[in-house]
């Protein structure tokens, strides 16, 4: 006979270990094995068999892979932490004793430990850090608001208040900036970093108050690793881009350049000087996101390489296949939309965001300035008359100058979504905005495209919707519903080919002179629509099914996307009844 | 007797001396002990008194005594004896901060006679942590990660060789370790399209429609557990109740039932006796029976192995049933595994948190006059829960006190009494 088999000493029960076991097995208190796994990247799993691993208990715990505990056991950051804990121990002890020499000594020789090696560990390739950048710049642009607190060191606030302006110059140098939505919980942004979508949020700029439902402690460690890989990444981005890091200004009295009066000159210098320490001057001027940096470079040298990437792209455009074709295109409107701000001159009230304005502005090529006294870096004053843009955020009823726009803050983000410069009508001070649209929805073939999204669309293909014609459409009516007639027809063809159908219902009973049969082949369209009804008759019966069922699918999101327009359409319909009505009444009395 | 009492009033009273708690006891030191707090209250304010001489304990006072108070002002003036007690006296030398003034008077002689041999005392190097190496190249990634480790961690070449035969260096990280854990969720999920600052009517509709609907699921949730955890109070069991059960049967024409108690007895007993009907089965009627009884088993069997029989034919549609069977338990399965569960990571279930959102009625429609809503944090940390790559856990709350605290003062402190 055999020797008799032990429950639990095979399978499912040894490839997991619980938390506690965990924490046992490497020697360290649950607050330090949370940190380590945090730092290394370490997660919790669910085993399939709970029961089996738990050791016939039911009950929900933490579990995590065995092999992944007994890889920590090398990490040489573990003895960094047991040196903490004899440190604290130490410290506390020699406090405990008054003894003051002892005490400064032992917290002068605080250990410290650095996780360049986990980043490497982590991120073996440079594309694999700039893949996980979405966590790290949340994390750091949402820590840079915080304040300064018994938990929060005010070292930490600085460090990640750094690195977030440096990515934003990096994006600003680079004018990888995408997209933009404003919500309710802060500025959404997207960014094409080594050409990956990176996307973060910035909260907006009010004190928040402190949730109690999250652990501090295990957010700060996140920071912490974040922080660290953030610095590296900047570090290797920077380089690629020629610029020196940490970032440089070239020249400080760029700041004063627009100005001629010297009396002028002067003041403004005094406002600069009373903003900030004379220390932390450059630090603040750097954090205004208004200068270009200093690169290795000269930054002639870098305009003949982009001449001469244009030639070599004109080289290329000859012979290419569709596909390409299209990417060709697809980097084209990238080219324009990174020169869409280009030559614009926009100057910010105080009341706009300026912070988000100026990464924005500044990363599609604009120039950018603010009032002296609202903070440093601003470049030009309000009444340069080479300004083309000013933002307002507030009713005006007097515009002192007739050489720029005057226009709120959201045609800033509507153009950038929109990939061009969309008119400013409609965008004025004062004005009923246009709903704002996320950037960020994908309307699939046949969904529900909502009218402001149809008008920016037609806008792109160069065509003119008739934007805000509403105070037209109420005086010269038949016009406005002509117009509305052609809308709904560029808005999608569906509806004119149905509108065809219609007329084709009902039929005249007469007979008529025969015509002669036109060869069908000689039209492209008829020939690929034969062709692909021969393609689908040749489907499998097996494969038919699937195509059926997503042709349906097809056709009931048509459906629902043509009853939201009806409904729409309905809405629009009363509302001008109404404002007709209304205007009848005002002229009756 | 009379003279013996008087003699015991005069006589002090005896006890033995050969006794430390005795002497403890009986003599009372109370006088020399206040005497000793004087003088020491006096050294502590400038010397004792009666080593002064006169003219530093007493002035001969050369202006006139009065005040040009009134008594009332007087009065006014004069401080309770607990606070005269709390105030600083100005003559007391409070006792030396420095401890241990032999052993600084023997430094401060060391130091002079250094600097009279004129030999410096070396300052003392804080110990430089060898871990934090301090490397300006900060491109890690050019770098072999066993290097930069060794680097970093100041492991000398002894230590790597060791390092290298034991294997440590061979020490990889997990190949799962590279990929996320497997869940369909960002890391930003922007928000719905609805939470605009200045959305289009649809959009927002739709995300109000979507959490009013989850909400619903809440509501309805709650009600269910409300409704199995309920008692119907009428299924409650009273003092009534339970009488009415215990005396179930005893009287059944209510109070007036001992008359009629045994008669109803005698009815039931009629009742229940088996009364046989008819005459017994003769032999030959058993028998028929019982041939009768075999005869029907068997034509039952037959029938029965015929239907089975004839179920060949019915073949196909078994084995369509079959194939509907397992095609259905497949679908279950399948459903099963399509409906990804968040998985289980701890004690504490994740729970998805609500959208943010604003009211028609909240919503501003400008930049200036936006109203933020949400928190970021708890996003962050809801989405780290969501992605697995943290456990969710229960707010920290300190444990309940098993024990009343209980209040006593220090023996060391007593308060002033006066």
């Amino acid at each position: 006979m055999g020797k008799i088999k032990k429950k639990y000493e095979a399978g499912a029960a040894t490839q997991y270990i619980s938390r506690k076991q965990a924490c046992r097995k490497l020697q360290l208190s649950l607050a330090d094995f949370r940190r380590l796994c945090i730092l290394k990247g370490i997660y919790p799993h669910e085993p399939v068999h709970k029961k089996r691993v738990n050791k016939g208990s039911t009950t929900n715990k933490t579990f995590y892979f065995l092999k992944d505990i007994q890889f920590l056991l090398h990490e040489p950051v573990i003895n960094k932490f047991r040196e903490y804990k004899i440190y604290v121990r130490r410290l506390k002890k020699a406090e405990a004793r008054l003894e003051k020499g002892i005490a400064n000594h032992i917290r002068e020789n605080k250990p410290t430990y650095r996780i360049d090696h986990i980043v490497r560990e982590r991120y073996p390739n440079f594309i694999d850090a700039v893949r996980d950048l979405d966590d790290a710049l949340c994390m750091c642009f949402l820590f840079a608001t915080l304040p300064k607190s018994g938990r929060l060191h005010i070292q930490t606030i600085d460090l990640c208040r750094k690195l977030t302006v440096e990515f934003m110059h990096y994006v600003i140098a680079t004018r990888s900036l995408r997209k933009v939505f404003v919500s309710i919980k802060g500025f959404y942004f997207q960014a094409e970093v080594m050409s990956q979508p990176v996307t973060w949020i910035i909260p907006h700029s009010f004190p928040h108050n402190h949730p109690t439902d999250v652990d501090f402690r295990v957010m700060s460690t996140f920071t912490e690793f974040y922080t660290a890989m953030l610095g590296f990444v900047l570090y290797k981005l920077y380089q690629t881009q020629n610029l020196h890091y940490p970032p440089r200004i070239p020249l400080l009295s760029n700041v004063n350049v627009t100005l001629n009066d010297d009396n002028k000159k002067r003041k403004r210098k005094e406002e600069i000087q009373s903003l900030c320490d004379e220390n932390e001057k450059s630090l603040e001027v750097v954090a205004s996101l208004n200068m270009p940096l200093a690169q290795f470079q000269d930054a002639n040298d870098q305009e003949e390489d982009a001449a001469a990437d244009e030639e070599v792209q004109d080289l290329l455009k000859e012979g290419l296949t569709e596909t390409q074709e299209e990417d060709q295109k697809k980097s084209e409107d990238e080219i324009k939309q990174r020169k869409l701000f280009e030559g614009c001159k926009m100057f910010l009230s105080r009341e706009v965001p300026r912070e988000a304005m100026v990464f924005i502005i500044r990363s599609f090529g604009g120039e950018v300035s603010w009032d002296i006294t609202a903070g440093l870096g601003s470049t030009f004053s309000i009444d340069d008359e080479k300004i083309t843009h000013q933002i307002v955020d507030r009713p005006m009823n007097e515009k002192p100058y007739i050489s720029r726009y005057y226009v709120q803050p959201q045609w800033i983000f509507d153009s950038v979504n929109a990939k061009m410069q969309l008119p400013v009508k409609g965008y004025l001070p004062g004005d009923v905005l246009p709903p704002h649209l996320s950037p960020f929805v994908n309307e699939e073939n046949g969904a529900y495209v909502p009218p402001e999204r149809q008008k920016v669309i037609a806008l792109q293909r160069g065509e003119d919707p008739g934007i805000n014609a509403d105070e037209d459409e109420l005086s010269e009516e038949d016009e406005s519903e002509e117009e509305q007639e052609e809308e709904d027809g560029e808005g999608d063809e569906e509806n004119v080919e149905e509108n065809i159908d219609e007329e084709n219902e009902s039929p005249v009973v007469a007979i008529t002179p025969g015509k002669k049969d036109v060869d069908r082949k000689l039209n492209p369209d008829q020939i690929a629509a034969e062709e692909k009804r021969l393609a689908v008759m040749m489907i499998p019966k097996k494969q038919r099914r699937l195509y059926e069922k997503i042709k349906y699918g097809e056709r009931r999101k048509k459906r629902e996307a043509e009853q939201l327009t009806q409904k729409r359409k309905a809405i629009d319909d009363e509302k001008k009844a109404t404002r007709k009505k209304e205007k009848r009444r005002k002229r009756a009395a | 007797m009379t003279a013996q009492d008087k003699s015991d009033k005069t006589r002090k009273p005896r006890w033995s001396k050969n006794k430390k708690r005795n002497w403890r006891r009986r003599i009372d030191i109370s006088e020399v002990e206040d005497g000793l707090d004087k003088s020491r209250l006096e050294q502590r304010t400038g010397g004792l008194v009666k080593n002064k001489a006169n003219h530093e304990l007493f002035f001969i006072e050369k202006k006139s005594g009065d005040t040009g108070l009134t008594h009332r002002q007087r009065r006014k003036e004069k401080r309770l004896t607990a606070d005269k007690i709390i105030r600083p006296n100005p003559d007391e030398v409070l006792p030396s901060s420095r401890r241990n003034i032999a052993k600084l008077r023997r430094k401060e002689k060391h130091l002079n006679l250094m600097t009279k041999l004129q030999i410096y005392p070396r300052k003392r190097k804080t110990q430089v942590n060898k871990s934090v190496k301090k490397s300006n190249d900060m491109d890690i990634w050019s770098y072999n990660p066993r290097e930069l480790t060794c680097n970093l961690f100041g492991k000398n070449d002894v230590t790597v060789h060791t390092e290298t035969i034991i294997g440590e260096a061979q020490v990889k990280r997990p190949k799962h370790l590279f990929s996320k854990p497997a869940t369909d969720a960002k890391a930003v999920e922007v928000a719905h399209a609805g939470a605009s600052y200045n959305p289009t009517f649809e959009d927002h509709q739709n995300l109000l429609l979507a959490e009013h609907k989850s909400e619903l699921a809440k509501c309805r949730e709650t009600e269910r557990i409300e409704r199995s955890v309920m008692v119907d109070a009428s299924t409650i069991a009273t003092a009534e109740s339970k009488e009415k059960e215990l005396t179930e049967g005893l009287f059944i024409d209510g109070n007036d039932s001992g008359v009629h108690e045994d008669e109803t007895d005698e009815d039931d007993d009629l009742n229940n006796i088996n009364i046989s009907v008819g005459k017994p089965m003769t032999k030959k009627q058993r028998k028929e029976l019982a041939r009768k009884q075999i005869e029907d088993k068997e034509k039952s069997k037959d029938w029965a192995d015929k239907l089975r029989q004839n179920e060949v034919y019915r073949i196909k549609t078994f084995l369509s049933e079959i194939q509907e069977k397992e095609r259905q338990i497949e679908a279950k399965k399948k459903r099963k595994m399509e409906r990804k569960k968040q998985p289980m990571l701890s004690s504490t279930k994740f729970v998805e948190p609500d959208h943010d959102l604003q009211l028609s009625s909240e919503i501003r429609g400008s930049l200036r006059q936006l109203k933020p809503e949400g928190n970021l944090m708890v996003d962050r940390y809801k989405s780290l829960q969501k992605r697995c790559i943290i456990e969710p856990k229960q707010r920290f709350k300190p444990p309940r006190r098993k024990y009343k605290v209980k209040y006593q003062e220090k023996r060391t402190f007593r308060e002033i009494e006066i």
